[in-house]
């Protein structure tokens, strides 16, 4: 009788079925951990950039105000002029720069603290009011406007 | 006879219960790090936001406070007049030096615990000016700046 | 009687295998189901944190625009290029806005930013205008909203944001 030559044959193709199984479930496994660890680096990688674009925005937004005047020197360098020193914001190879200088120094847009990773930074005079853009790595855009210290025109 | 009748090759029980433990576990800790990545981001956001929110507010009573002094002022022509002083006073929270060809008006408006906005304005004959609106720590300007060290 | 660990072996072993298969699959289906709410709750969270970010940005250039031109017409043509000439309310502006806050023409507009008179003092020539600045969902929920206000005085002469 054929009898166990089938059973051979049907533990043969069950222990294929449960490999198979197996491997597919592995597979399967695998997929879902890498789909998860993916999203988890696009949230995280998201967060930075979007942390340094508008931490850069905010700071000299903020350091606009706080000073006695602000002055633009060229599309990516800001000075802010206060009694007894002068602060220059910079952008250079991917990196804003912050330098103080004392009263009186000469103004070089070299040997700053870096503060914050930006691609690009675009500082512009708009009807009278400072327009900061900082573009990230990404290429996504923060822009703000910000009045000068002095109250610009006169209007409050 | 019985080595004929030897179980098959496959996977034993318990393995896939296993990988399925340990794939939770990751995915587990994956999303944990993901929401608390977005939690902490969004807590940055929401102060950030309001502290906007803050500036704006303190600069709308300090765009005030201008208004009404500005308005005050509009009434004299002598600048060193006891009656502008005393409606000066009433206003509240003003500080105020009479020159002879105008008024220079003080006065701070607090943003939060931290900060505050400090306002300075000129009035003349010719017109107000600002002169001074920025924003500072505490609720007075330094006296004397700390200048720049400059490691020596 | 047959014994049970005979029973295990050959075709038993396959069904306590499928049996596990089983049991592991729901569990898994469970527990991803849960994880990939967890992801797109991060996911969400995070879009809405950008979306706040610029929302408190775009605030912030329309108040620092308004203080200069006390105007909103003035105002949205500055920061969105909207044609003064197609605003016929000065007291009150919605402006449809994409995610990223620029000025949408409706038919992907997610966020809607409101602008309006909240208060109006005048003076002797000189007027103080407070403003809301409010950004709405589609459902007309608030999703941020602040105050600000311009002043413009008489004697000053003012020349609308002419460097």
């Amino acid at each position: 009788m054929n009898r166990p030559e089938t059973k051979r044959l049907a533990d043969i193709i069950s222990s294929a079925a449960n490999m198979t199984l197996f491997l597919l479930f592995a597979v399967c496994c695998l997929v879902m951990i890498t789909v998860a660890a993916a999203a988890y680096s696009r949230i995280n990688e998201n967060y930075g950039n979007t942390f340094n674009s508008t931490a850069a925005v905010r700071y000299i937004t903020n350091k606009i105000r706080a000073s006695e005047s602000a002055e633009i020197l060229a599309e990516n360098q800001l000075l802010l002029e206060n009694t007894g020193y002068s602060t220059l914001i910079y952008q250079q190879d991917g990196i804003v720069y912050e330098r103080l200088f004392p009263e009186g120094d000469i103004i070089t847009a070299e040997g700053g603290e870096e503060l914050f990773r930006a691609e690009k930074l675009l500082l512009q005079n708009k009807s009278g009011l400072i327009s900061v853009t900082v573009t990230d790595d990404d290429g996504g855009r923060f822009e703000a406007l910000c009045r000068k210290a002095d109250g610009g025109d006169g209007n409050a | 006879m019985e080595k004929n009748n030897t179980r098959p090759a496959g996977i034993g029980t318990g393995y896939l219960s296993l990988m399925m433990i340990f794939v939770v576990l990751c995915l587990t800790m994956l999303a944990a790090l993901s929401f608390s990545a977005a939690e902490s981001e969004r807590k940055y956001s929401e102060k950030a936001a309001e502290y906007t929110k803050a500036y704006y507010e303190a600069d709308a009573r300090a765009k005030y406070t201008l208004a009404k002094v500005a308005e005050t002022v509009d009434d004299y022509i002598d600048y060193s007049d006891f009656m502008l002083f005393g409606e000066l006073d009433e206003i509240g929270g003003l500080t105020y030096e009479s020159r002879p060809d105008g008024i220079d008006v003080s006065w701070t408006t607090e943003i939060n615990d931290r900060q505050s906005i400090y306002s300075e304005i000129r009035i003349t004959d010719a017109g107000l000016d600002i002169t001074d609106w920025r924003t500072i720590q505490g609720d007075a300007p330094e006296e004397e700046p700390l200048g720049v060290w400059m490691g020596e | 009687m047959r014994s049970p660990t005979k029973s295990v072996r050959g075709v038993g072993r396959l069904n306590l295998f499928l049996l596990e298969m089983i049991i592991v699959l729901l569990f898994f289906s469970i527990a991803s189901a849960v994880i990939l709410k967890a992801f797109v709750a991060a996911d969400r969270i995070s879009a809405e944190n950008i979306r706040l970010e610029r929302m408190a940005f775009c605030a912030q250039s329309v108040a620092e625009s308004f203080s200069v031109t006390a105007d909103l017409a003035e105002t949205a043509e500055d920061i969105f290029g909207i044609d003064p000439e197609n605003i016929e309310n000065a007291t009150y502006i919605e402006i449809p806005l994409k995610e990223d806050c620029t000025y949408s023409y409706m038919e992907d507009a997610g966020i809607f930013l409101t602008m309006k008179f909240v208060y109006t003092e005048y003076g002797k020539g000189q007027v103080y205008t407070a403003i809301n600045i409010s950004f709405k969902d589609d459902a007309g929920n608030v999703l941020y909203e602040m105050n600000s206000a311009a002043f413009k005085p008489e004697r000053t002469v003012l020349d609308y944001g002419e460097e």
